[in-house]
C-alpha cells in the first residue's frame, strides 16, 4: 500500500476535482482539471488506486509539480 | 563443453579433417560463453544471453557469426590449448524479415561484457560491415565499460582517444542504427548504446549512466540505487536519454525490428515502398467529431493519427518524454513516413524546451533518411511560465524553426485546430523554397500570432481599463475579433491550400506522398551528417 504523490504537470489553476477523498480511480480516470494555456487540461491518472489525500481547492493557482494529491496504491 | 586440456590439437602438417574438428571444438568452447554457472546467473536474473538475443532477433539459421574463435587462449609447450576465454563480444550478419543487418552484443556473462584480457569488438567486424555494405546496423549493449583491470594489465593508464568513435559516427551518418539497452550498461559500452538512432531499454531490467552507484557515490557523495539513478523512470521518462522503454527483452526486439522497418538501408536511399492493402482513399468516419465541440477541451491525438495511417500502425519514438509533441512513424499508401502531432492533453499541446529540442531531433532525423513528414498540428504556441522559462524554451525553439527550415524533406501540414505565434512557425516553417510543401485547415482551425484572448488583454488594455464597464468592452473587444479568427478568412487569403472536411486527410496525404517520391529520390543523393541524438 505504497503513497503516490501526484503532481502537477503544468502550471495553472484548478478548475474542477473530480475525485473524492476515499473513490477508487483507475488508470485513465480524470483526477482534476487545470485551466492553463487557454485549455481545459484533464489531469489523469496514472495508476489504479484510492484518493487517500487531497491538497488542493477549486480556483486555486497551482504550479508544476506541485503535489495535488495523494493515492494509495 | 568444458577444456580439454590433453586434447592433442592440430599442427601444421596434419590432415585437414583433424584442423575441421578443432575449428568446431573452439567453436563449441566459445558457444559456452562465461561457463554454465555464469549462463545460469543470466537466465536466473531473466536475462538472455547474447547468442539467445540474437536468435531472436534475427531470422532463424540466418546469423552468421564474425570472430567466433576469437578469444584469449593459452598454450602448453607442445602448441596445445589448455586455456580459452571467448571475446566478450557476439556479432556478425543476420537478416530480418529477409533483409540483411548487421548485429552484435555484449556477452555479459565474461567480466561483465568487459574483459581486460581480450579484445574484441564491434569496431573489427560489424561496424565496417555495415557501413561499407549499406545495413542496418543493431547493437545490443549490457556491458560495463573499461575496467581498472585492463590498465593493470597493460601497464599504463591510456590517454582516451576518439579511435574508439569515428567508426561509429560514420555508421551514424550512413546506416540505420539502433540500440537495445539491455541490462545495467555504464562508460564506453553505454556511450555506444547512446551514438544509435533509436535506443530502448527494458522496464527495471536496464540501466544506463556514465557510471554507476559505487563510483557515483565515492565521487560526489549521493547514495542511489541503480534503477533510480538510471533506469527507465529517469531516461525514459525525466530526461529523454533513451527513447523508448520495453516490457520485455521480446519487446525490445520487436520495437528495434519496427524501428528499422521504416527506414531505408542508408541516409543514400529511399524506404522502399510495403504492400500494406489499406486503399489511399478510405475516409474515416470519425475523423469529423474526433475534436470535441468546446475548443478548450482535449482529445486523443493517437486516435487521429492512427485513422489516418495505414492499418492504424503507428510507431512511436519518445512517447513519454516531452510528450507535448508526438514523434513517429507509420506508412501511407505503403510509403514509410515521419509524423509529427501536438498532443492538446500534454502541456495542452504547447511547445516548451523538451519539446522543440524533440522536434527538432525527429525532422533533423526524417531528412537524414529521405522520409517525408506529416504534421498534424494543434498549437497554442510556447509553454509559458517560470518552468519553461528554465529549460530556455525560447532558444530551443529556435533550434526547431532552423531543423524545419533546413529539412529539405517535403512536408504536408493538416492544421488540425490552434497554430499560435513563433512555436507554430517552428512547426509549420516552409523550408526548401522548391520543397512539396502544403499546408491543408481543418474547420476547427484557428491561428494567428497570439491568441484572442491574451492579445486584446495586451493590445487593448488601456482601453480596456478607462472603458465604464471593462470586464464588458474587453468581452465586446473579442467578439469582433472572434469573426477574423474563422479558417475561412485565411482560406480566402491563401494561408491554406484549402480547407478540407477532415475525413479527406488520409486521401490527401497519401496523394502527397506518393508526388513526394521522385523528390526523395533526389534529395537522397545529399552527403549526410550524424543525426546528432
Amino acid at each position: 500500500m505504497a503513497d503516490i504523490p501526484v503532481e502537477s504537470p503544468i502550471t495553472g489553476v484548478i478548475v474542477e476535482i473530480s475525485v473524492s477523498v476515499g473513490d477508487t480511480v483507475e488508470f485513465g480516470d480524470v483526477l482534476v482539471v487545470i485551466e492553463s494555456m487557454k485549455m481545459e487540461n484533464e489531469i489523469l491518472s496514472d495508476y489504479d488506486g484510492v484518493v487517500k489525500e487531497i491538497r488542493v481547492r477549486n480556483n486555486q493557482n497551482i504550479s508544476q509539480d506541485d503535489v495535488m494529491l495523494i493515492l494509495e496504491e | 563443453m568444458p577444456i580439454d586440456k590433453n586434447r592433442d590439437m592440430w599442427k601444421p602438417g596434419e590432415p585437414w579433417e583433424q584442423a575441421i574438428d578443432d575449428m568446431k571444438y573452439v567453436r563449441g568452447l566459445a558457444a559456452e560463453l562465461g561457463g554454465p554457472e555464469r549462463v545460469k546467473r543470466q537466465h536466473s536474473g531473466g536475462r538472455y544471453t547474447i547468442r539467445e538475443r540474437i536468435e531472436k532477433m534475427v531470422d532463424p539459421g540466418s546469423f552468421l557469426e564474425a570472430g567466433p574463435m576469437v578469444g584469449a587462449a593459452e598454450f602448453d609447450d607442445e602448441g596445445n590449448m589448455v586455456e580459452f576465454t571467448p571475446g566478450a563480444y557476439v556479432m556478425g550478419l543476420g537478416e530480418i524479415d529477409g533483409r540483411p543487418v548487421a548485429i552484435g552484443g555484449d556477452d555479459f556473462t565474461i567480466s561483465g561484457g568487459s574483459p581486460h584480457n581480450v579484445r574484441k569488438h564491434s569496431r573489427q567486424f560489424t561496424q565496417p560491415l555495415a557501413t561499407q555494405y549499406g545495413i542496418p546496423y543493431i547493437q545490443l549493449v549490457e556491458g560495463v565499460g573499461h575496467s581498472a583491470k585492463a590498465d593493470e594489465a597493460a601497464g599504463h593508464m591510456g590517454l582516451p582517444g576518439g579511435d574508439l568513435w569515428w567508426k561509429g559516427v560514420e555508421l551514424m551518418k550512413r546506416v540505420p542504427v539502433a540500440a537495445g539497452i539491455m541490462g545495467s550498461v555504464a562508460g564506453a559500452p553505454a556511450a555506444f548504446a547512446l551514438m544509435s538512432h533509436f535506443t530502448v531499454m527494458v522496464k527495471e531490467q536496464s540501466q544506463i549512466f556514465p557510471s554507476g552507484p559505487p563510483v557515483v557515490r565515492r565521487a560526489i557523495g549521493e547514495q542511489m540505487d541503480k534503477e533510480e539513478l538510471g533506469g527507465y523512470k529517469r531516461h525514459v521518462h525525466e530526461s529523454g536519454q533513451v527513447d523508448n522503454v520495453a516490457e520485455s527483452e521480446e519487446d525490445a526486439f520487436e520495437q528495434i525490428k519496427a524501428f528499422i522497418s521504416y527506414l531505408p538501408n542508408t541516409t543514400n536511399d529511399v524506404a522502399p515502398r510495403v504492400e500494406t492493402g489499406d486503399p489511399p482513399d478510405r475516409r474515416p468516419e470519425e475523423l469529423l467529431n474526433i475534436h470535441p465541440p468546446i475548443r478548450r477541451r482535449g482529445y486523443d491525438p493517437r486516435k487521429l493519427i492512427k485513422l489516418v495511417v495505414d492499418n492504424g500502425e503507428f510507431f512511436e519514438m519518445r512517447r513519454h518524454w516531452a510528450s507535448s509533441i508526438i514523434t513517429g512513424f507509420a506508412r501511407l499508401d505503403g510509403y514509410s513516413v515521419g509524423i509529427i502531432g501536438s498532443d492538446p492533453m500534454k502541456l495542452a499541446g504547447a511547445m516548451d524546451g523538451w519539446a522543440a529540442e524533440k522536434y527538432a531531433h525527429f525532422v533533423d532525423l526524417c531528412d537524414a533518411f529521405n522520409l517525408p513528414v506529416v504534421i498534424f498540428l494543434d498549437m497554442p504556441g510556447f509553454m509559458l511560465g517560470s518552468h519553461a522559462e528554465r529549460i530556455a524554451t525560447m532558444r530551443r525553439g529556435i533550434r526547431a524553426l532552423i531543423a524545419s527550415a533546413e529539412a529539405k524533406v517535403p512536408k504536408i501540414e493538416f492544421n488540425i485546430r490552434k497554430a499560435y505565434g513563433v512555436a507554430a512557425d517552428a512547426a509549420h516553417s516552409l523550408g526548401h523554397p522548391d520543397g512539396l510543401n502544403l499546408r491543408f485547415g481543418w474547420p476547427a482551425g484557428e491561428w494567428g500570432g497570439i491568441p484572442i484572448e491574451g492579445g486584446v488583454a495586451a493590445a487593448y488594455r488601456r482601453e480596456i481599463e478607462n472603458a465604464p464597464d471593462p470586464e464588458a468592452h474587453r468581452a465586446m473587444i473579442e467578439g469582433r475579433l472572434l469573426k477574423l479568427r474563422s479558417p475561412f478568412r485565411a482560406a480566402y487569403r491563401g494561408d491554406v491550400v484549402d480547407l478540407i472536411d477532415p475525413r479527406e486527410t488520409r486521401r490527401l496525404a497519401c496523394t502527397f506522398v506518393k508526388l513526394a517520391q521522385p523528390m526523395l529520390h533526389k534529395l537522397a543523393e545529399r552527403e549526410k551528417r550524424a543525426v546528432r541524438p
